[in-house]
């Protein structure tokens, strides 16, 4: 996660956390991914998927 | 003497009627409570490096090893256990389930014994491919997505693993334990072995056959709307979050299992009731760590604080020529200690460079005391102390790296997938207990909380009140512990900045 979107992540309304091991080992290898909602929403990077959900629509900013 | 040892995965000692068993169901186990009434119990006796592997350098090789590295393999420079009593000409057997062994992240574990029986399915071990479309009530249940991903330890490899479980003998602990008496049975010939049973039971997935989905639930135990297999984290909120039926429903499945545990741990005992053996053998019984269950708000390992859930372990110790055997010891033990009290009780010499201390005084009765302090954590996150009347838990500042230092380089926080090239790796001599030089590579520290946490657990044993901030003396006395005790054991320099102690 770069310092950008970690702050993004971890301020705002967003309520995000960040955890080294959220038991989904395969999913983690296999590239950056967050859980929304209790979700795994996978894509390119951290911001990518950040920015994708947040476009959608919801008060996250 | 023959030694025994054995370890049951996740066993929360909280569970035990042995330990107080302050849970809401009376979970059976008269297998361990007869081995507890016969054996030395201990009361005050911790984990050190967690979780699964790291928990095994300390048994298998006396090394503390998480102020220094992750999850990963022996060493070149540790003497595995089974390596020490070849060297003494016993024969060595391992019995286990516990596939992390042979993934991706382990070596040197089970090579050094003289045969090893691996009983095969476990949660994600890489066993079956078929059926390629598993059971879908299962499916469900262990919360398992699109099976026909090839990602690496996917939970539909549970629901292949186990679609041919039919009955109880099928299940893994009932294999690891019938197995072992087996073993016992057929090698009386040999002068001198030692035995170690690594159950990968009581780990999840709780998935356990009848009569013990039932035994603590009214609930329908294949009700897809269930999970036996709940994720890790908060149990309020994400990906963890359960309901109060879905968690009483988890706790029951987690009992359930633990009573399927304790009925075939009980063959072994028989069969070394049968063959007249006590007198020849010292046994011991433990557990790697606990497993939250809602506890503190947590399910699971990762993430949370190290409260004495997952930190305090069971462990109780046979010895024909124990001092202690049917009483108690409040002493303050430890797991890397595990090490050389198998080795001594077992007649093989134990290295000098280790941090193992042999519980043979204890056993023997022969001090009450064993040491004044306890460390315990993951790698690259809090370290945790006791003094037996305290436990301080310290967080890391997210902001300082945690350094691995290893002959291997890895993927400290992904021990299970493929190591990955450590492209700003030093080598050197950095290690207080070798000269060998390893690699010594960063990679970010995560704490489990933002300030210390200070529990006296003699007036406070479920850790519900803070002390920290509230108890300056207590507080001080056991920072100043720490500061010991990573002296003691000559932690890397970089552990006290991570630790905000200088």
């Amino acid at each position: 996660v770069d310092s950008t979107t970690r702050r993004k992540l971890l301020a705002g309304k967003l309520n995000g956390e960040e955890h080294p091991c959220l038991g989904r080992c395969g999913e983690c290898y296999e590239g950056p991914f967050l859980v929304v909602d209790g979700e795994s929403v996978a894509g390119e990077s951290h911001k990518e998927i950040l920015d994708r959900i947040t476009s959608k629509g919801g008060d996250y900013s | 003497l023959n030694v025994v040892f054995i370890t049951i995965d996740s066993l929360s000692k909280h569970f035990l009627k042995t330990y107080g068993q302050t849970v809401e169901f009376e979970v059976e186990t008269p297998n361990l409570d007869r081995f507890a009434g016969k054996a030395a119990v201990f009361d005050n006796h911790y984990a050190g490096s967690l979780p699964c592997m790291p928990a095994r350098r300390e048994f298998f090789a006396g090394i503390q090893e998480f102020l220094w590295r992750p999850w990963g393999p022996m060493e070149p420079f540790d003497v595995p256990a089974a390596l020490a009593a070849r060297r003494s000409g016993i024969v060595t057997q391992l019995v286990t389930d516990h596939y992390h062994y042979f993934q991706h992240g382990s070596s040197g574990y089970f090579e050094d014994y003289g045969a090893f029986d691996f009983i095969r399915g476990h949660e994600y071990d890489a066993w079956k491919t078929t059926p390629k479309d598993p059971d879908g009530t299962l499916m469900r249940q262990i919360l398992a997505g699109d099976p026909h991903n090839t990602r690496f330890m996917d939970r539909a490899q549970y629901a292949r693993n186990a679609a041919h479980f039919t009955k109880e003998e099928d299940f893994l602990a009932p294999q690891v334990f019938a197995r072992t008496a087996e073993w016992l049975k057929r090698n009386r010939g040999w002068e001198k072995w030692f035995l170690v049973v690594d159950s990968f039971d009581v780990h999840e997935p709780f998935h356990v056959p009848e009569p013990y989905a039932s035994m603590y639930t009214d609930e329908d135990p294949n009700d897809p709307e269930l999970t036996n297999w709940p994720y890790y984290g908060r149990i309020d909120e994400g990906q963890s979050a359960l309901t109060e039926r879905q968690l009483a429903f988890v706790r029951a499945q987690y009992a359930g299992k633990l009573t399927m545990v304790d009925r075939w741990f009980g063959r072994v005992l028989d069969a070394l009731d049968e063959l007249k053996m006590w007198d020849e053998t010292a046994v011991i019984v433990t557990s790697d760590h606990g497993h939250f269950l809602g506890d503190h708000g947590w399910m699971g390992k990762p993430n949370a604080p190290l409260y004495n859930v997952l930190a305090a372990t069971p462990l109780f110790i046979w010895h024909p020529g124990g001092a202690r055997n049917g009483e108690r010891t409040d002493a303050l033990t430890s797991a890397v200690d595990l090490y050389a009290t198998m080795l001594e009780a077992a007649g093989a010499e134990v290295p000098e460079h280790v941090h193992s201390r042999s519980l043979m005084p204890i056993v023997k009765g022969e001090t009450d005391r064993h040491r004044n302090w306890a460390l315990y954590g993951y790698w690259g996150s809090t370290v945790n102390v006791t003094d037996g009347r305290h436990t301080y838990l310290r967080p890391c500042r997210d902001d300082v790296d945690a350094y691995t230092y290893s002959t291997r380089m890895m993927n400290p926080h992904g021990w299970f997938v493929p190591p990955k090239p450590q492209k700003q790796a030093e080598a050197g001599r950095y290690l207080p207990y070798t000269d060998t030089p390893v690699w010594r590579y960063p990679e970010k520290s995560y704490t489990r909380h933002a300030e210390p946490l200070l529990f006296d657990i003699a007036e406070d044993p479920e850790q519900r009140e803070n002390l920290a901030g509230r108890d300056p003396e207590s507080e001080e006395r056991m920072r100043r512990l720490l500061v010991e005790a990573l002296r003691e054991l000559r932690a890397p320099e970089e552990q006290y900045a991570r630790l905000g102690l200088k």
